[in-house]
């Protein structure tokens, strides 16, 4: 909070008086922290037998490999689903009338619909029509349609965003519709909103959680929950390592947003003025 | 009981040679010599032609079919029967390939031929009998509750009127307490485990389903739960499902389900799985369907 | 087509459990989130960094696994509600960070000489904040706050998880119960449509509302 400062500088009375607080902040903080461990301890929720199964590597295979289900079926959506986000871009921006309305209207339903309904319909519907298609692909076809949907959205705006110079001057070289989006649009807006298709990635990224109901498919909170059918005192504790595995890769998918979006502030400043009279843009010589 | 050998002299010749080129099917871990022959284009022949049995089981229903979350290996009492049918198709018991079967697609899988049978705690219902064929039954267990250990009110269903109830989405026994005690209020929740954890949390009254998994939640929990002495159901049955219009296959698994119980086999299955938490004497169903 | 009408009643119910739970949520996150976004303006340090951290957890950590920690995990410590109350309170607690991290956005670009201004008037921190600072950043993020309201309204559905019959539950339990998967769907899916356009329009209209005191 670099931009606000609702309080004057501190003078000595009010440092000490902020001292003061922090330090019963953390005390209380600690308080809570303590009495949380006592509780569980006393419910025999920290005791060996309870963790027991987590001393076997076979059990942290098991979650690894969990994880990496949900990792495995969040890269696959994400990359169907940029597929798919760039046809519907191209739809939403479209000339023609009547593609775009469609466009529209799929991306305004399947962006309003539960995720966790959508997984339901795939598991419910996709078996009848005889694929022999397992819950991985259940849960990929739902992450798809949805986050498609998002993408198709975020697309078409980043589009929008660009300085209009840019296809007019793509138009004039020569280049088709489709070529100008194909090949000048779309590689722009994906740099300028990769901040965004990151976050998106890790909003699938939790989304692949949901498969839990399922049942088919063997990602972290599901196993975390077969852990908890097998051993049911370490339910719990497999509940928590689980939520352990998700903030983990979570986090660094943050970091990774955020250190992109710097690099896109950074490359934004470097960006040409807007065009002036005669004056061709100067191209960004670097990437 | 029917039995297989109405075969007519020319299918007798033909799974002669059926019989010798079994072996040059897909790779099977250990010997193919079957011991009998099937008329040609059964799912029997189909499974030694192809040298393992498809089964769909429960990764996650422990007792019955379970994948042993340390050792990655399937244990349980579905498994063993599929063990069972393996060997005695196939010549191994390790001919098989377990395809994980939900409650909700159990029929499905069947219906499109994705498995050559269900072994997955298949209750055997009217409803479930007009979609699929069931063979067996190869386990009867009543429909109990799991109560807590100090909770001396709930001793049958009846005393759950005004209390709260558990079972899963999609299991027989919700239908059967709502249908038995109006008055009980039923959470369904995706899993047994967290049925438990929410009976020890006092949220629930009490878990209902089959006998067989609440004993073994109460096996691993001795001083959280005890096993209310009413039951909700009396002997249900599991049974193996298969295709509906597979009345071969039928016949066979029934054949083989009355062989495996009458030499000792289906009673060593038992008693490696359910058998551990329900320990003494166990009658062996009689296979009726 | 009977069957719909015979499940109309449930279909109502579910509604009506979506869209407490859509109010609830959406009350008691702006609470928090202003609570939490205005501690991170504290000068006391742990403050910050107790916010900091509760909003590094709590958007991290995915939903599903919040609410399943929180109705099975929390009675263990003692602390149990109801399945309504439980999925609201998850609902609240997940979504705040995100109302928080919106309503920083927006208080960054209140005006420094705004401030100034408050200060030199008189105003204290409290008072500055709740009447300079945040009806203006709330006036600038009325938009991304609609957003994230309709992210939660999808959020909902989760609640179907720990058993709650609200609407994803309920249909997907008649669906299951009528093998009619595209049309009970195909219902629900409307309904949430419908929902996510009412808040659409609420939040141009509160938009339009603040916009001349941007």
């Amino acid at each position: 909070m670099s931009t606000i400062s609702l309080f004057d500088p501190a003078g000595p009375r009010a440092k000490r008086r902020h001292l003061l607080l922090e330090i019963l902040t953390a005390l209380i903080v600690i308080a809570g922290a303590y009495l949380v461990f006592r509780v569980l301890y006393d419910k025999g929720e920290l005791s060996a037998a309870a963790w027991a199964p987590f001393a076997e590597p076979g059990l942290w295979a098991l979650l690894g490999q969990g994880l990496w289900n949900n990792i495995a079926a969040a890269a696959v959506g994400m990359v169907l689903s940029m597929i798919t986000g760039c046809l519907l871009a191209f739809g939403l921006v479209s000339t023609h009338a009547p593609l775009r309305r469609t466009c529209r209207v799929y991306t305004d339903v399947f962006s309003s619909i539960p995720l966790l309904l959508l997984l339901y319909f795939t598991s419910l519907v996709l078996p009848n029509y005889g694929l022999k298609l397992g819950d991985f692909w259940f849960l990929v076809i739902a992450l798809t349609l949805y986050s498609g949907a998002v993408i198709g959205d975020l697309l078409r705006s980043g589009i929008l965003a660009l300085p209009p110079g840019q296809a007019e001057a793509s138009l004039a070289l020569g280049f088709s519709h489709v070529g100008t989006l194909r090949l000048v649009l779309l590689p722009q807006a994906l740099r300028s909103m990769s901040p965004a298709l990151v976050s998106q990635l890790i909003i699938l990224f939790k989304g692949t959680a949901l498969a839990f109901v399922l049942g088919g498919y063997m990602e972290l909170l599901r196993s975390a929950t077969v852990i908890g059918q097998y051993y049911t005192r370490s339910l719990l504790q497999a509940q928590f390592v689980a939520a352990l595995g998700f903030l983990v890769v979570n986090i660094a998918l943050g970091a990774l947003a955020v250190a992109l979006e710097r690099r896109q502030n950074h490359l934004a400043a470097q960006e040409p003025l807007p065009v002036t009279a005669a004056e061709p843009a100067p191209v960004p010589a670097h990437r | 009981m029917k039995r297989q050998h109405f075969l007519p002299a020319l299918a007798i010749a033909g799974a002669l040679i059926l019989g010798t080129t079994a072996c040059g099917g897909s790779t099977p871990a250990a010997e193919t010599k079957p011991a009998q022959s099937f008329p040609a284009n059964s799912t029997m022949d189909k499974i030694q032609k192809r040298g393992k049995v498809i089964v769909g089981v429960k990764f996650d229903q422990p007792l019955f079919g379970v994948k042993n979350p340390v050792t990655g290996k399937m244990e349980g009492l579905d498994i063993e029967m599929a063990r069972i049918l393996a060997k005695d198709l196939t010549g191994s018991a390790e001919n098989v390939e377990f395809v994980e079967a939900v409650t909700k697609n159990r029929e499905a899988f069947l219906q499109q031929n994705k498995v050559d049978a269900v072994i997955a705690s298949y209750a055997v219902t009217d409803e479930r009998k007009k979609v699929v064929s069931f063979a067996g039954p190869y386990l009867e267990s009543n429909v109990a509750l799991l109560v807590r250990k100090d909770d001396s009110s709930v001793n049958k269903p009846e005393d759950l009127a005004g209390k709260t109830v558990c079972s899963t989405t999609g299991a027989r026994a919700a239908q059967l307490i709502g249908a038995a005690v109006p008055a009980a209020n039923v959470v369904l929740f995706s899993t047994y485990s967290e049925c438990a954890q929410a009976l020890k949390d006092k949220r629930v009254d009490a878990v209902t389903t089959t006998e067989a998994i609440l004993l073994g939640v109460q096996s691993q929990n001795p001083d959280a739960y005890r096993i209310a002495d009413g039951h909700l159901a009396d002997a249900e049955e599991f049974a193996i499902g298969v295709a509906k219009d597979d009345a071969a296959f039928h016949d066979y698994l029934d054949q083989l389900l009355t062989k495996a119980i009458a030499d000792g086999d289906w009673k060593k299955a038992y008693d490696a799985t359910i058998g551990q938490v329900k320990p003494g004497d166990v009658t062996p169903p009689k296979v009726t369907l | 087509m009977s069957f719909l009408l015979n499940h109309l009643g449930d279909f109502g119910q579910g509604v009506m459990v979506t869209l407490g739970l859509v109010l609830l949520g959406a009350a008691g996150s702006v609470l928090l989130g202003t609570v939490l976004a205005a501690l991170r303006t504290s000068p006391i340090r742990t403050a910050r960094a107790v916010s900091s951290a509760y909003v590094l957890i709590f958007r991290n950590v995915p939903l599903p696994v919040q609410m399943v920690l929180f109705v099975f995990g929390l009675p263990v410590l003692g602390i149990q509600y109801s399945l309504y109350a439980s999925a609201a309170i998850v609902l609240v607690l997940y979504t705040a960070p995100f109302v928080a991290e919106t309503l920083r956005a927006g208080l960054n670009t209140v005006d420094r000489g705004e401030l100034e201004a408050g200060r030199a008037l008189g105003f204290g921190p409290m008072a500055s904040l709740k009447l300079i600072v945040l009806p203006q950043a709330f006036a600038t993020v009325t938009r991304p706050l609609g957003n994230v309201f309709i992210t939660m309204v999808k959020n909902t559905s989760v609640a179907a998880l720990v058993g709650v019959s609200e609407l994803t539950f309920l249909s997907d339990k008649i669906a299951v119960d009528e093998a009619q998967p595209f049309i009970i769907f195909g219902g629900a899916a409307l309904c949430y449509l419908a929902i996510g356009l009412v808040i659409g329009r609420l939040v141009s209209a509160v938009d339009q509302k603040v916009a001349f005191s941007r």
